[in-house]
Formats: structure tokens, C-alpha cells, sequence
């Protein structure tokens, strides 16, 4: 219980200091209008309100997790080069609270010009479909989509920061964001985790709750770990072992910032 | 004569000061066109242009490194050598890295696939370089600014994923490259300017 307040606590105040400096700001503005122009594209309004709203998410994954990994790749090295982070070993504050708060309360501010668009893409679509209900759809879709990518690459670049340069980080994370969501092995065999449960590529919830067609969710390299998108069970399953992979990198980020 | 060899110490001198990232940079780009010339041939073209415009934004971001590794610009304030200059010759530093990165990236898909000649090798290093220059001068036009790195990544990678999915997809490359060098041409200009007010070069000091 203590642990959840301190990360609260943690979150609230590196969330205002993300508003504050502008650096969140510039990176994601420009790449939630980006996502606009992809978002749009996809939204012909022939379908109902629920499968657009699957679809839009679907895309926002091509380019908004990117952008959220290069802003946020330096959150967790800051605090020792501002020297905030002795500060903070002073206070009686648990280790693991504290990295899950310092990338959450950044993460919080990155995705708010996402949450915009999301909200102003729901709006398009309901006037498309003429169903009222549609906002409320593209809210639940950047929820159970676009949200877990942007934890999870999230984790992964604030992980690569602190192991390698956090300029090696920002640009090892676009790739690898390609590699393992996008990658086509039948093209060019190497080995990836496309199509597995593994990924956040968004098919397996886009499929189970917004009744979308997946591309490669169900024919990644090995059978076992990439099920055949089943409804919620395999939607689940998915949004576990995302949650579980980014438990596991912020673990390991906390275990390098204890040294 | 003098003049050039006193060129070529001032920018090894600086090289020096710009970190590793300059050195990197040509070992990726011949890491890259070894990569793309171990494809089938289907995938090869597809992938040589995203292979360069990856390049020219690792170029861009070792601009970024650069520019945050400048320490005691106050010192650099009373030196006769004014601070724009002072960028201006890193700039060159990552801009002769950058063209080695493009041609390596080149000759080791020659020598990988055969199917370019020494002028397939300058004509890589041409478009990365076009890329390059105006992904740095956004870099350089962001930090010069904002004073901040991790906003002029941002902004550049934003940039970057714009030009290569929308931009460079589209636009025919004839028009593309010259497009991209006066663009970036004017952002650097711009960026190098504002950077002729000493406040604004205590401002980042402070940081």
C-alpha cells in the first residue's frame, strides 16, 4: 500500500516536471500529427464505429510508440546527472516505486497530445458512422492498444538508456520497434518476435475486442507462442505478457540505477 | 598548403571533442550496406533507401551528441573564435563522418552484391548527406532554441519518421535531395545564428 502511494506521489511530481520542460512537449506534439495524418487515413466510415476505431489504433502503433521512446529514453538517467537522484536516496522512498513512478509520470505527459487526438479521431468517427457511442470506442482502443505499446517501448528505451547512450538508445529503439512489430522473415528471414503473443503489436486486443483482421498476430516463427487470435482469451494472454515484459525491463532498469 | 593542413588539424582536433558517436558512424554505414547487399534482390532496393535514411538520422543524432557534449561555452565566450564557428566546425566534423558512413555503406554493397559501380557509392553518400543535412539542421535549430537534447531528438525523430513514411516515399529523388539540402541548409543557418547572442549561450550553460 505504502508502495502505491510513493509511486503516486513519484508520479505526480515527474509528471509536472515533464509539463514543465519543453522537451516532452516538441518530441510529441509533432508525432501525434503525424499520427493524425495516419489515423485519418484509415477512417473511411463504411464500417461500424468499433472496427474503425480498432483500425485507428492499429495505426497509431506505426509511428506513436517511436516517438514516445525517443523523448522518454532519457528519463531515468536524468535524475543522476541533475543530481536529483542523491536527493531523492535520502528520502525513505522504495527503489522500485520510485523508476515505475519517474517513467509513468513522463509517460503520463507524452501521451497527452495522443489522448488529444484519440479524442478528435473519436470525434471524426462518430460523425462518420453517425454513431454517438464512438468516442467512448477510440478511448477503450487507445486503452487496450496504443497504451500497452507505449508502456512497453517506453520501458524498453528508458532500459537502453541507462545500459548504453541515450543517443544509442533513441535510435536502437526505432529499429527494434520494426523488428519485432513490423518485420516480414517470409521477405528476409532473420529472427523476430512478429505475430507472437510476446509483442505489443496491438492485432491480439485489436482482433479480441474491435473485431479487426490481424496481419501477422497467429503466424509468427514458433507455433506455440503465437496462437491463432482467438477473442479476449488470446487478447488477454497478449496484454499479460506485455505487461509482464515491461515488469521485467523495469526491474532490470531498477536493479541498474541501484548501483 | 598551409592553410589546408592547418584545416585538417583544426578538425582533427575538434573530432576529438565530438566523442565517439563520429567514429560509429561510417562503421554503421558500412554495417548497413553489408546488411542490405546479404538481401535477395526483391527486398534489396526497398530497403537501400530506408537503409539511408536510417543512416542520415543516426547522423543526426550524433549531431545531437555532439551538441551536448559543448561544456563551458562561458569559457568559449572570451576566446576570439565565436561559438557558431565553434559549432560550425563540428558540424563539418559530423558532416565528413557522415559522407564516409554514406560511400563505406555503398562500397560494401558493391563489393556484397555488385550491382553499383564507384558512382553508385557517391551517389549514396549524396543522399545521405541531402538526408542528414536537414535532420541536423532541425537538430541544431531545436537545441540552439530550446537548450535541450532530448527535445531536439525528439523533434528530429519526428521529422525523420515524417520524411521517410510520407516524404521521401513519395517524392521523386531527383527533387527530394536538393529540397532537403536547402531546407536543411537554412535551418542551419538560422540555428547557427541564434546562437551569435551570448544569452542565449548562457542559457544553455546553465542547464
Amino acid at each position: 500500500m505504502k508502495g502505491i502511494a510513493v509511486a503516486a506521489a513519484v508520479v505526480r511530481y515527474e509528471a509536472r516536471m515533464a509539463a514543465r520542460s519543453r522537451a516532452v512537449w516538441i518530441g510529441m506534439v509533432p508525432v501525434s500529427l503525424l499520427g493524425a495524418v495516419f489515423g485519418f487515413a484509415t477512417l473511411t466510415g463504411q464500417e461500424s464505429a468499433r472496427l474503425n476505431a480498432g483500425a485507428m489504433a492499429e495505426t497509431l502503433l506505426v509511428i506513436v510508440p517511436i516517438g514516445v521512446a525517443a523523448v522518454l529514453a532519457d528519463r531515468l538517467r536524468r535524475s543522476r546527472t541533475t543530481g536529483l537522484g542523491e536527493l531523492l536516496d535520502t528520502m525513505p522512498l522504495n527503489g522500485a516505486a520510485c523508476t515505475v513512478g519517474a517513467l509513468g509520470g513522463a509517460l503520463a505527459v507524452a501521451l497527452a497530445p495522443v489522448l488529444a487526438l484519440v479524442a478528435v479521431l473519436g470525434a471524426v468517427i462518430a460523425v462518420r458512422t453517425g454513431d454517438p457511442v464512438a468516442p467512448v470506442w477510440a478511448l477503450l482502443a487507445f486503452l487496450l492498444v496504443v497504451l500497452p505499446a507505449c508502456v512497453w517501448t517506453a520501458a524498453l528505451a528508458a532500459l537502453l538508456g541507462l545500459a548504453l547512450s541515450v543517443t544509442l538508445a533513441r535510435f536502437l529503439v526505432i529499429p527494434l520497434w520494426y523488428w519485432a512489430v513490423y518485420w516480414n522473415y517470409t521477405l528476409w528471414w532473420v529472427p523476430t518476435p512478429v505475430g507472437t503473443v510476446l509483442v505489443p503489436s496491438g492485432e491480439y486486443p485489436a482482433q479480441a475486442w474491435f473485431g479487426t483482421t490481424p496481419v501477422w498476430a497467429g503466424y509468427g516463427q514458433l507455433d506455440w507462442l503465437s496462437p491463432a487470435p482467438a477473442g479476449a482469451a488470446t487478447g488477454l494472454a497478449n496484454l499479460a505478457c506485455v505487461l509482464l515484459g515491461t515488469a521485467l525491463m523495469v526491474g532490470c532498469a531498477r536493479l541498474m540505477r541501484k548501483r | 598548403m598551409t592553410s589546408l593542413s592547418a584545416t585538417i588539424a583544426l578538425l582533427w582536433h575538434e573530432s576529438r571533442r565530438c566523442g565517439l558517436a563520429v567514429w560509429a558512424l561510417p562503421v554503421a554505414g558500412a554495417a548497413v550496406g553489408g546488411a542490405v547487399s546479404g538481401l535477395p534482390s526483391v527486398a534489396r532496393s526497398a530497403l537501400l533507401l530506408a537503409s539511408y535514411s536510417a543512416l542520415a538520422c543516426l547522423a543526426a543524432l550524433c549531431v545531437v551528441a555532439v551538441l551536448g557534449r559543448a561544456r563551458m561555452l562561458e569559457l568559449h565566450l572570451s576566446l576570439p573564435v565565436p561559438v557558431p564557428v565553434l559549432v560550425a566546425r563540428r558540424l563539418a566534423v559530423v558532416a565528413v563522418s557522415t559522407a564516409v558512413a554514406g560511400a563505406a555503406g555503398s562500397l560494401a554493397l558493391v563489393f556484397g552484391a555488385g550491382t553499383e559501380g564507384a558512382l553508385g557509392a557517391a551517389a549514396g553518400a549524396g543522399t545521405v548527406l541531402c538526408t542528414a543535412a536537414l535532420l541536423s539542421g532541425v537538430a541544431l535549430w531545436t537545441w540552439a532554441r530550446w537548450h535541450s537534447a532530448a527535445a531536439a531528438s525528439g523533434a528530429l525523430i519526428a521529422v525523420w519518421l515524417g520524411y521517410a513514411l510520407f516524404w521521401a516515399a513519395n517524392i521523386p529523388p531527383g527533387v527530394n535531395r536538393p529540397v532537403c539540402a536547402v531546407m536543411g541548409a537554412l535551418l542551419i543557418w538560422r540555428g547557427l545564428r541564434s546562437l551569435t547572442d551570448p544569452d542565449r549561450v548562457l542559457a544553455k550553460e546553465e542547464r
